[in-house]
């Protein structure tokens, strides 16, 4: 499974109360799942699943806002972990 | 004099019209504006006969249309309710039918959500806040936000409520696992109001930022303070809230004066929300409540944002606020929490012992309140009631009613209390009451389930982690996530348990009783 099918997926099972699907570009905040503990949630699946620390720094709505946009952030940072 | 809960706004839009009332994203609102819309509003209510006696439910994101509904169904004399937009239709239906509300002001789509999820008999008037483009409902009016323009503004036609009468009910965690209606009086929020503007000298020039939901008790101090003094108050938005340093730059933009919300919000903040980058110039007090705060991480909070007074502010939704603390300089080798304090103006509190002693200093006992602020009961529950609102055993010919808080406490030399634990079985998560069987009867209600035993699990960071152990029909029948797909479905999401572990059977006590001390000790042991 890609970041983005299991990322998809996860949110989908836990933090989407309605349980129905979402797209890959849809606003998670309308959907409910950005509160403070799908955040919480979410961070700890990415560094659990995608092997990477999220800063403080890029905890942001505009990195959270839609599965795809969190896939380019996780992309992002392990860019810029392999030039340090 | 007011003596009604809308007379703060009645009487800030007299004095200064144009002066900001609620600012959230965009939509800034007057004093004047809020006063007319609240008015048009609470006529329509009048019109449709709903008024003295009744109740009027919220199932909506806050918006200043809440602001603006919350004073109408006062004007038109009833009282509001209002629920968790997040929560699911199934509970969200359950308390507004528990009370029977009237009307109910709401959105197409959740009014959707609540149309499948349960009839409400009691429903005779729908304001949509989005769109009034819905199929019709039977026996009920269903009417567009606009419907208000061709009210008038210039007289409020309803028959007045009186100081004593409800003006809202606010839906907490029950034992019987069903949430419970406190129903709270004009007279109990101007009693708490009056107090926090003296103390905390909130003037016109304050802004108040509103970070609790609207269902929850710390919500009606941002919203009425403000109303009081002719302040502005500001709904912290959805996108802000969850992300600690957009939520920093929020506060310190905005220019909030005042901050209160639950410890949890402001040590996510402290931790994340890198608070040495905004100078906060404006920030006079930052009040908390709802459950302990750590004291490392006060000392630290202290240490970033020496000029903002911290408050502790105690009491349950029973009575709202009714003791606080001013936080002193925390000194680097304290490590001791720091006490509730003392009771608040026009409130009394003292602590009685389990032989219904008042307790002396050093000594043991159950939080009692006394006064106005003190609700007259649950809703439609009066054995719940008469066992938290009892006899005053101090003076049993006088014949009041105190309230028992369920919270042990210890008297300190100095007059202020030390909070010492909860008497039952709630637990205190995030600022939320959870009672752990409400959870554990939701579990229960999956039929993959024999057995299932919810205990709390100490977090310095939010109070209580929930830990769920849980015992399957059949080995393997279910995942954790059915579990927690299944909570999410019935529960809020606060109630839902972080923790899951699967056994073939639960500890039993002699008596054959689950033994919930045996697991909490593995906690402490493991």
């Amino acid at each position: 499974m890609t970041l983005e099918e299991s990322l998809k997926a996860y949110i989908e099972e836990n933090l989407v109360r309605d349980k129905k699907p979402i797209t890959l570009d849809e606003p998670l905040l309308e959907r409910g799942v950005l509160d403070s503990m799908g955040m919480l949630n979410l961070i700890s699946f990415l560094e659990e699943k995608a092997g990477v620390r999220v800063p403080d720094d890029d905890v942001l709505l505009e990195n959270f806002a839609s599965v795809n946009a969190i896939v380019e952030t996780v992309d992002r940072l392990r860019a810029n972990r392999n030039v340090r | 004099m007011g003596y009604l809960l809308w007379h703060y706004l009645a009487e800030s839009a007299r004095r200064a019209p144009d002066a900001t009332a609620v600012s959230h994203r965009k939509d800034v609102v007057s004093y004047g504006a809020l006063d007319s819309a609240s008015t048009r509003l609470a006529n329509l209510f009048t019109r449709h006969g709903i008024g003295a006696g009744m109740r009027v439910g919220f199932y909506l994101e806050k918006s200043p249309r809440v602001h603006v509904s919350m004073h109408g169904v006062m004007k038109a004399g009833a009282a509001y309710v209002p629920v968790d937009p997040g929560a699911p239709a199934a509970r969200a239906a359950f308390i507004l039918g528990d009370c029977a509300v009237s009307a109910i002001v709401t959105t197409s789509r959740k009014l959707e959500d609540l149309r499948a999820a349960t009839p409400l008999p009691s429903v005779k008037l729908v304001v949509l806040v989005d769109h009034a483009d819905v199929p019709p409902v039977p026996g009920v009016e269903i009417l567009p936000w606009s419907a208000i323009d061709a009210e008038r503004d210039d007289v409020i036609a309803a028959r007045p409520a009186i100081e004593t009468d409800p003006a809202y009910l606010l839906y907490t965690s029950g034992s019987t696992g069903k949430p419970k209606g406190v129903i709270l009086t004009h007279r109990h929020a101007l009693t708490f109001i009056d107090w926090g503007v003296e103390l905390f000298g909130i003037q016109a020039t304050d802004k108040l930022s509103n970070h609790a939901p609207n269902h929850f008790d710390l919500s009606v101090f941002d919203i009425y303070a403000a109303m009081k003094a002719g302040a502005s108050v500001s709904p912290v938005p959805d996108e802000v809230n969850s992300f600690p340093l957009q939520l920093a730059q929020w506060i310190h933009t905005h220019g909030i004066s005042v901050w209160y919300s639950v410890p949890s919000a402001l040590i996510r903040m402290l931790l994340h929300g890198k608070l040495e980058r905004f100078g906060f110039e404006q920030l006079r007090h930052i009040l908390f409540a709802g459950e302990v705060f750590p004291v490392k991480y006060l000392r630290d909070f202290q240490a970033k944002l020496p000029k903002a007074g911290l408050w502790n502010l105690y009491g349950p939704t029973e009575t709202n606020v009714c003791t606080y603390y001013k936080v002193p300089v925390i000194p680097a080798e304290q490590n001791v929490e720091i006490p509730i304090g003392r009771a608040c103006e026009n409130t009394d509190v003292f602590a009685l012992t389990d032989d219904n002693q008042v307790a002396g200093v050093g000594e043991m006992g159950e939080l009692v309140v006394r006064g106005p602020s003190v609700m007259p009961g649950y809703w439609g529950l009066a054995e719940r009631t008469a066992q938290s609102l009892v006899r005053n055993p101090v003076q049993p010919a006088y014949g009041e009613s105190i309230y028992r808080t369920g919270d042990y406490v210890k008297l300190r030399s100095d007059g202020d209390y030390d909070f010492i634990g909860r008497k039952d079985n709630q637990v205190k998560s995030r600022g939320y009451r959870i009672e752990l069987g409400d959870v554990e009867q939701a579990v229960y209600r999956h039929e993959a389930v024999r057995e299932a035993a919810v205990v709390a699990v100490p977090d310095a960071e939010i109070g209580a982690k929930l830990k769920l152990v849980l015992v399957p029909h059949t080995e393997g029948a279910l995942t954790r996530k059915d579990i927690e797909a299944f909570c999410l479905l019935h529960l809020p999401r606060y109630m839902v348990p972080e923790i899951i572990e699967f056994r073939t059977s639960l500890p039993r006590t002699s008596t054959g009783k689950t033994d919930r001390q045996a697991l909490v000790n593995e906690l402490i042991t493991s």
